[in-house]
């Protein structure tokens, strides 16, 4: 790669980035700060997965790092190039590089376009990548790819399943050859017979091309299979982040350990009922913004924003005034 | 013998489209007695939602075409018109949906329309109506419920509206509850309160309930028995227990197979292979067969019958395979 | 990567799913009340276009001695089956070649404010701003207008030519086009799919072009063929009130308008271009409603309920 003194920047670094919607009432504008003050590296090969309830800034993060959503403040490297301060014409080339794979594939695909219309767009809009002779051929190389015989290639989107569409969805994605991929609840939309087949085929592609992945999930046993890193998201902010493993073994932020107790399974069935519900983004004035929520908020947590600790490892963090 | 509350026979849903006909259910039986709670498990399109709206009488006919007969308390549901239908819906069975945002007017505060249900089917006075509204509010879990009775739906939190509904659902004491998917546009700690608060009521009031989800999980905590359904018929049948204890179908085994919490690592999962089938084909076989490990001749041609398996609950399934998960 | 994925292959055969325009053909020919309305509107086209041509001359042929010529007489041949007008001109001859006239009028008028509206629509829907306010009050100061006063107005300054007539059906008909192809990209716009092209680095103008237009296009159809019967009923006004088409031009409203004097003598000079007016104008409505509920799934599963019988 480079020159052996000089460290290769991380493949794609977040730092302080931010996206604050304005809305303007009758009492004065309220800033709604629906992504704040994220930061975080991912490596080739590397799935990095964001968790968290809906309405936590999930999506609207992913859209920022693209720029699909102007971010308001912070900053994205890829490989070290700002996409940030990209013009919009040198945007649309970056893009190249980062690619989405979104999560309803029955939204996704045009409705009126072929198969090999919907993977060969990207081509088409970055002309120069294949001559227009071998997209038919390269068409069935992806579908191959992702599991998908080339009889596919004329079909329309109609006319295959919820799974087949996600994966031509994906091919679709693979398509300009990214090297991180954004996967905006890949599978939720999916049969859960279908889901496994999914979530396979997008880790040995991972295995296959290293590619980053940033996998955006509210569903923890999902989440626990596949990721290397975890950041748990909680109105807009990372409350807690750090390796997997370490998230699930010893959870630190109490957000953090009430997601997990809530998951259904066979093992134990949830036990308490409180009228727990997400706060209203407006109302967090000062403090913490899981305090109303949260069973062991003190005086404290009203009051002060808690800072960032760090947990047994360096790498895992949380924000929490306590640090049991 | 005793009739029991509900008495799903013979019954099947078929709606006709431009593709051809879609067969949405065929042949679904279902005895269920007062305080019996059952969870319906299927995909999206395996029929599990349509037949819990037939007992409601929610669908049109035409355009869908029923064929089989559904007694409540004795009495034939299918072909009877709104006006005599609503008699049954409230007071002997109600629903709660997976959009609690559907069951709601969104003109009128969440107070108003439950003592405006009270009023008309109970013949409740206005101001016990009033009263009986706060407290059903309370039961569901409501904090401050007198003061936020006077706020309009849009004012509540996903979750907030959902007990709404349930309130509403149990307001005129329904001796079945039929709940349509309803934590499944939730997040994960509502959906577990709110899984708390239907067991609740049911526990409390003996009602019988009917669960439908998509979610393994879910599925194993809500009910005493589980019914497993896939492209329009009943795959599996019996407790709860027994069939998550010892799966006798391939599709129920598969499925659990697949689920993630099964897994440590990504590379452990075990997909099904295939899709659920496009219901406007007529399969002659199993509809599971094009997906099953242990598929044969026999399975493509001749269609199993629901049957007495290995475990001791109801089967459809040619063989007695080992129940290994 | 083979080995990882073999087993979990979706099935190849996709070829058996139907697909839902021959089923909609097939749905037409079941269908007969929008069917005879198709029928209805193929015959007037083919003979607007293929057979008035040969009749222009007939069209205005007077004839002196077959004047007010009663209809339904075989003696003097088929042009004069409808029977005779005022100047003995066959009734015939007229009908067919006033439907050319309407047709390419109406015709036009609609096909030029479609076409524009369209454009225009899927615009200001896609990028809004200040373009898209400037062009929304536009679209309702036209609407406000009454549009057959506006037209009167109009053409009585202008003074009435076919080029005029086009130009002033097709600006009053334009909003309709133009909010409708709006509304539509409003909320296409907002499809994951559009998100989808912009991640890709697609440029607007590609996207309105790939993504948005096919989607609008049936729409616009469907308005399209309602609007053409709306449009030939307004030719036929602005005939019948002396502003609209001359002689050797002729429409029905100008029949209908010519025979009015004679209504006492010879009833069939009004009668037959009315209700010539009335089945086109009737059919459009009828076609351009069954392919709304067509294209829409929710009641598409009804009509075929209708056609197979189901549901009982």
């Amino acid at each position: 790669m480079s020159a052996p003194t000089t460290k290769t920047p991380p493949l794609l670094q977040v730092e302080g980035l931010s996206k604050h919607f304005v809305l303007r009432g009758r009492g004065g504008n309220k800033t709604l700060r629906a992504v704040d003050d994220i930061n975080f590296t991912l490596e080739p090969s590397e799935t990095m997965a964001i968790v968290g309830e809906s309405g936590s800034g999930k999506s609207t993060l992913a859209r920022s790092l693209l720029r699909l959503l102007e971010p308001t403040s912070g900053t994205v490297h890829l490989r070290g190039q700002s996409l940030t301060d990209m013009t919009h014409k040198q945007l649309r080339e970056a893009r190249r590089s980062i690619q989405m794979v979104f999560q309803d594939p029955y939204a996704s695909l045009h409705p009126r376009h072929t198969v090999a219309e919907i993977i060969s767009e990207p081509w088409r809009v970055h002309r120069g990548i294949y001559p227009q002779a071998d997209y038919a051929k390269q068409v069935d190389i992806l579908l191959s790819k992702v599991g998908l015989s080339p009889n596919y290639a004329p079909a329309y989107p109609y006319r295959l399943s919820g799974g087949e569409r996600q994966r031509v969805a994906i091919a679709r994605a693979l398509a300009l050859a990214p090297q991180v991929l954004i996967l905006d609840e890949p599978v939720s939309a999916l049969d859960v017979s279908i889901q496994a087949q999914v979530i396979k085929l997008l880790m040995q592609l991972q295995l296959d091309m290293q590619i980053g992945y940033l996998f955006i999930s509210h569903d923890l046993p999902l989440v626990r299979l596949v990721a290397d890193k975890v950041a748990v998201m909680y109105m807009g902010r990372f409350v807690e982040q750090g390796p997997a493993d370490e998230v699930f073994a010893a959870p630190r932020h109490p957000y953090t350990k009430m997601l997990l107790a809530a998951v259904p399974n066979r093992q134990n069935a949830p036990t308490n009922e409180p009228a727990s519900e997400p706060t209203n983004p407006f109302d967090i004035e000062a403090g913490c913004a899981f305090a109303p929520r949260c069973p062991m908020a003190q005086d404290i947590c009203r009051t002060t924003a808690p800072n960032r600790q760090t947990g047994r490892l360096a790498a895992h963090s949380f924000t929490c005034h306590f640090s049991q | 013998m005793v009739t029991p509350l509900l008495d799903i026979r013979d019954f099947s849903v078929t709606f006709p489209s431009l593709g051809g006909d879609i067969r949405a259910v065929r042949g679904i039986n279902l005895q269920l007695g007062e305080g019996e709670s059952v969870a319906v498990l299927g995909e999206s399109g395996s029929g599990k939602s349509v037949t819990s709206r037939a007992i409601l009488g929610l669908i049109d006919v035409p355009p869908a075409r029923l064929e089989g007969s559904i007694l409540f308390d004795g009495v034939e549901v299918l072909g009877r018109s709104d006006k005599e239908l609503a008699a049954i819906r409230g007071r002997g069975v109600s629903m709660v949906f997976q959009d609690a945002l559907d069951g709601l007017n969104p003109v009128y505060t969440v107070g108003d329309q439950i003592s405006e249900l009270l009023r008309v089917r109970a013949h409740m006075s206005r101001k016990t109506a009033k009263a009986e509204a706060i407290s059903l509010m309370q039961q569901v879990g409501i904090p401050a419920a007198a003061q936020r009775a006077k706020d309009y739906p849009h004012q509540f939190s996903g979750g907030m509206r959902q007990r709404i509904c349930i309130a509403m659902a149990v307001a005129l004491k329904p001796k079945l509850l039929i709940a349509d998917e309803p934590t499944t546009a939730l997040d994960v700690t509502v959906q577990a309160e709110i899984l708390q608060l239907i067991a609740r009521l049911q526990r409390e009031a003996n009602m019988a309930l009917i669960f439908v989800t998509h979610d393994l999980g879910v599925a194993h905590n809500i009910a005493e028995n589980l019914m497993v359904m896939y492209a329009g018929v009943v795959m599996e049948f019996g407790p709860t227990n027994a069939v998550f204890g010892a799966p006798a179908h391939p599709y129920t085994q598969a499925l659990m197979r697949s689920h993630p919490s099964e897994a440590t690592h990504w590379s452990d999962l075990q997909p099904i292979a295939g899709s659920p089938p496009d219901k406007t084909e007529r399969l002659a076989g199993c509809p599971f067969s094009p997906r099953c490990p242990h598929s044969t001749d026999r399975c493509t041609k001749e269609e199993p019958a629901l049957r007495r398996g290995p475990a001791g609950h109801q089967v459809r399934c040619h063989f007695d395979l080992d129940a290994q998960i | 990567m083979s080995n990882a994925t073999s087993n979990t292959t979706p099935s190849d055969d996709i070829s058996r799913r139907q697909n839902p325009k021959w089923v909609r053909l097939r749905l037409l020919l079941k269908m007969p009340l929008p069917l005879t309305a198709a029928i209805i509107l193929i015959l007037l086209l083919i003979a607007a276009l293929f057979v008035a041509p040969y009749l222009f001359e007939q069209a205005n042929r007077q004839n002196l001695r077959l004047r007010f010529y009663p209809p339904f007489q075989t003696e003097q041949g088929w042009l004069f089956w409808l029977g005779g007008d005022a100047l003995g001109r066959s009734m015939v001859a007229e009908l067919i070649y006033g439907a050319r006239t309407s047709f390419l009028v109406a015709g036009s008028a609609v096909g030029v404010a479609a076409s524009l509206g369209f454009a225009i629509g899927l615009v200001s829907g896609y990028f809004g701003g200040w373009f898209d306010a400037i062009i929304m009050r536009l679209a309702d100061i036209i609407v406000t207008l009454p549009s057959l006063l506006m037209a009167l107005a109009i053409l009585f300054v202008l003074g009435p030519s076919v080029f005029n007539l086009i130009c002033v059906l097709a600006v009053a008909r334009l909003p309709v086009f133009m909010r409708t192809a709006r509304a539509q990209t409003l909320s296409i716009r907002e499809w994951t799919f559009v998100e989808v092209s912009r991640s890709i680095g697609a440029s607007p103008a590609r996207i309105i072009w790939r993504d948005i237009r096919p989607l609008v296009a049936p729409t616009i159809l469907t308005v399209a063929m309602l609007e053409l019967g709306n449009t030939m009923l307004a030719v036929a006004g602005l005939s019948f009130l002396g502003v609209g088409l001359q002689r050797p031009d002729i429409d029905w409203g100008t029949m209908v308008a010519e025979g009015r004097q004679y209504m006492n003598v010879a009833w069939w000079i009004t009668v037959f271009p009315g209700i010539a007016i009335l089945i086109t104008a009737l059919s459009a409505n009828i076609l351009s409603n069954w392919m709304r509920a067509v294209g829409d799934p929710k009641q598409s599963g009804a009509l075929v309920a209708k056609v197979t019988g189901g549901g009982n």
